[in-house]
């Protein structure tokens, strides 16, 4: 036993080290610049929460943060919803690994050529005003495609819908196909069968598939400046200007702490939800709900 | 032909600022690990912060294979990319980074990031080789001592796609109807500010203007904002929607893209508003980390080259500080400004930023910025 807990340290050891060094301290860090003041393009040690009441009683932090909540929840939702069927589908029915791979191709292109991609297909001259055009459903170019709401959604979905399937993907994969054809045998209908026997047991999976592609989508600015025009206004772009323009790092810090904390707040209300709501029982319980119909 | 640009009407400066970027590493934390002692001879590594395109890549081509000269060019999104990474401890291993003359009295004055230079190993640096108006000029040299050099200068202003619109007399004639939607805007919020300020009537007052009159200003200009098809990014991004005919004109913008836009079949031109364009001059200075500062003083009296000022003035349509190079530029770089006019140019000076640290009633630098953030948050 000690031997065993020894190897796993001995393996953990490498990626602990890299992680205490590079986002452990360097968070603390940050952390405590956020307690700091700046005047003048200098920082000042000191001990205050003004930054962070400053935050909150600002107008442009509370529409920013609430619309970088918006597009990271939208997105999350959107994305574990379109990943279900498919990791249900790879999962269950076919092990074919060119539907997978042609989910994950998208990453062998760069991040913000897909953006760019997005942004051509999109304009006014774009693909998809072109083949409205065509068929004759639009007389004139559609602008809102681009630079609003739905171009960010449309956007962000495409950039982090493998990231919810292989999540989700690795979540069934647990579930053995056998419980659901006894759930079957036993009269419950198709979808019967995958809310109470697929997702409950897959529930830790898609909250984990959820919460992974909400951080990403809220804390992305990159996607929401250029396809989003002023509705693409986030809070990550509001702190990368603290950093770089104001020189107001102490800001930009308790800043980026309080998306850290609503960040960890919404993750309570969804395991709260999912709780409620029965979603999520331990396997064990699952197992035994299965037996006992 | 006489010159495009003959008798200007402007007094405020600040260059359009380039490309967006990614927000602020935590990695300046850590600072430098390792030491570099001070080169002394001409040669090694020149760690150089410039804007796209200015950074002299194919104009010193020659001179860097002689010299043995590595430049790592680091390039510029604002100008606030180069001081901000001074607020820490651990400033970055930067040898040579340009500068707006905005900033000259914070750099300088106020958070003293500047060394001085040594004229003598910038012999180009003359006043028979530069233009009155930039040599031993107060934005550059104080008490004695020359912390900044000229190297290059020029204005931001109205572009416009000359074969799809007639060109605009005031910025204003952007708001015509049938221009809806196919204007930009860039997010440059320094080279905006001066823009605003005198479209609200504040010109005169700027960058000293109150919190009232910054509010008034800003809710004018939301006007174009309404108007706009987007706020660009950084200028490749506006080069793109004006190439493929998404927008029309850029409000303020560096002509720099004009030679990239018309590559692609697009004939983008200048307009000079009523309002004026909004000048500006460009500096070399040495940060006080520098460790190769032997060769930034090189490179900055090859920068002042009469022949290197002409082929990169040519090439990214800006305006040399050599007077000499203006002989050397082609027909349609030497008409596009009238030199024999430069001391009317600036004649009405230089202007700064707004305070970083305001007094009373007047916008400081962070209330700017905040209103260019809420700007673009359509707030």
């Amino acid at each position: 036993m000690v031997s065993s807990q020894k190897t796993g340290g001995f393996l953990a050891a490498p990626a602990v080290t890299y992680m205490v060094i590079f986002f452990v301290a360097p968070s603390l860090l940050l952390f405590s610049y956020s307690f700091w003041t700046a005047s003048s393009f200098r920082i000042v040690p000191d001990f205050v929460l003004t930054n962070y009441l400053s935050s909150i009683q600002s107008l442009l932090f509370l529409k920013v943060t609430l619309n970088a909540l918006l597009i990271g929840l939208v997105t999350a939702t959107v994305s574990v919803l379109l990943s279900l069927p498919i990791a249900y589908y790879l999962t269950y029915v076919t092990r074919s690994k060119l539907i997978f791979y042609l989910i994950l191709i998208t990453w062998f292109s760069s991040y913000l050529v897909r953006i760019y991609a997005w942004r051509t297909l999109l304009g006014t001259n774009g693909l998809l005003n072109a083949a409205l055009l065509q068929l004759g459903i639009i007389s004139t170019p559609i602008e809102a495609f681009l630079f609003s709401p739905f171009a960010v959604g449309v956007t962000l979905v495409h950039i982090y819908l493998p990231f919810a399937v292989l999540m989700v993907i690795s979540a069934m994969s647990e579930i053995k196909k056998e419980l659901i054809e006894a759930s079957r045998d036993l009269g419950t209908s198709p979808i019967g069968a995958f809310m109470r026997v697929v997702a409950p047991n897959a529930a830790q999976g898609l909250i984990g598939a959820f919460m992974l592609t909400f951080i990403l989508a809220a804390s992305d600015y990159v996607t929401p400046q250029m396809v989003g025009g002023s509705s693409g206004q986030t809070t990550g772009l509001l702190i990368a200007d603290q950093f770089r323009k104001t020189g107001n790092w102490p800001l930009g810090a308790a800043q980026a702490f309080i998306m850290f904390a609503l960040s960890i707040l919404i993750y309570l209300i969804i395991t709260a939800l999912a709780r409620a709501s029965g979603l999520t029982r331990s396997r064990k319980s699952t197992t035994i709900l299965t037996q006992d119909k | 032909m006489g010159p495009k640009y003959a008798t200007p009407n402007f007094s405020e400066a600040r260059r359009a600022l380039l490309i967006g970027g990614a927000a602020a590493g935590l990695t300046v934390s850590f600072g430098r690990l390792f030491f570099t002692p001070a080169s002394a001879a001409t040669g090694g590594t020149l760690q150089v912060m410039a804007w796209e395109g200015y950074d002299l890549t194919n104009e010193l081509k020659t001179w860097r294979e002689e010299n043995g000269v590595t430049v790592e060019t680091t390039s510029i999104a604002s100008q606030d990319d180069v001081h901000t990474k001074f607020i820490v401890g651990n400033p970055p291993p930067l040898d040579l980074a340009e500068y707006n003359q905005a900033y000259s009295e914070l750099y300088i004055d106020q958070i003293k990031i500047v060394s001085p230079l040594d004229v003598s190993k910038i012999p180009n640096y003359n006043a028979d080789n530069l233009f009155s108006v930039f040599f031993d000029k107060p934005t550059w040299f104080k008490d004695g001592t020359l912390y900044g050099s000229p190297y290059i200068w020029g204005f931001n202003t109205l572009l416009y796609n000359s074969a799809e619109m007639e060109e605009p007399k005031s910025y204003k004639d952007l708001l015509k109807p049938e221009l809806k939607g196919k204007i930009a805007i860039m997010d440059d919020a320094t080279g905006n500010w001066p823009l605003i300020a005198r479209l609200a009537g504040f010109g005169e007052k700027y960058p000293a203007l109150t919190k009232d009159e910054l509010k008034t200003a800003f809710d004018s200009f939301v006007a174009f904002r309404d108007q706009a098809r987007l706020i660009a990014i950084n200028q490749g991004d506006v080069a793109n929607f004006i190439a493929s005919k998404e927008v029309l004109a850029v409000v303020v913008a560096d002509p720099q893209i004009i030679q990239q836009v018309t590559a692609q079949g697009v004939p983008l031109k200048m307009a000079v508003p009523e309002e004026g364009p909004v000048l500006w001059v460009d500096a070399w200075f040495i940060p006080v980390s520098a460790d190769n500062v032997e060769t930034a003083h090189a490179f900055i009296n090859q920068s002042l080259d009469p022949q290197v000022q002409a082929n990169v003035c040519m090439s990214i349509h800006q305006a040399p500080v050599s007077k000499k190079a203006v002989e050397l530029l082609d027909e349609a770089a030497r008409q596009r400004i009238d030199y024999s006019k430069i001391d009317q140019i600036f004649s009405a000076g230089l202007p700064g930023i707004p305070p970083v640290e305001a007094e009373s009633e007047v916008a400081s630098y962070d209330d700017w910025i905040q209103a260019w953030q809420q700007f673009k948050a359509g707030m």
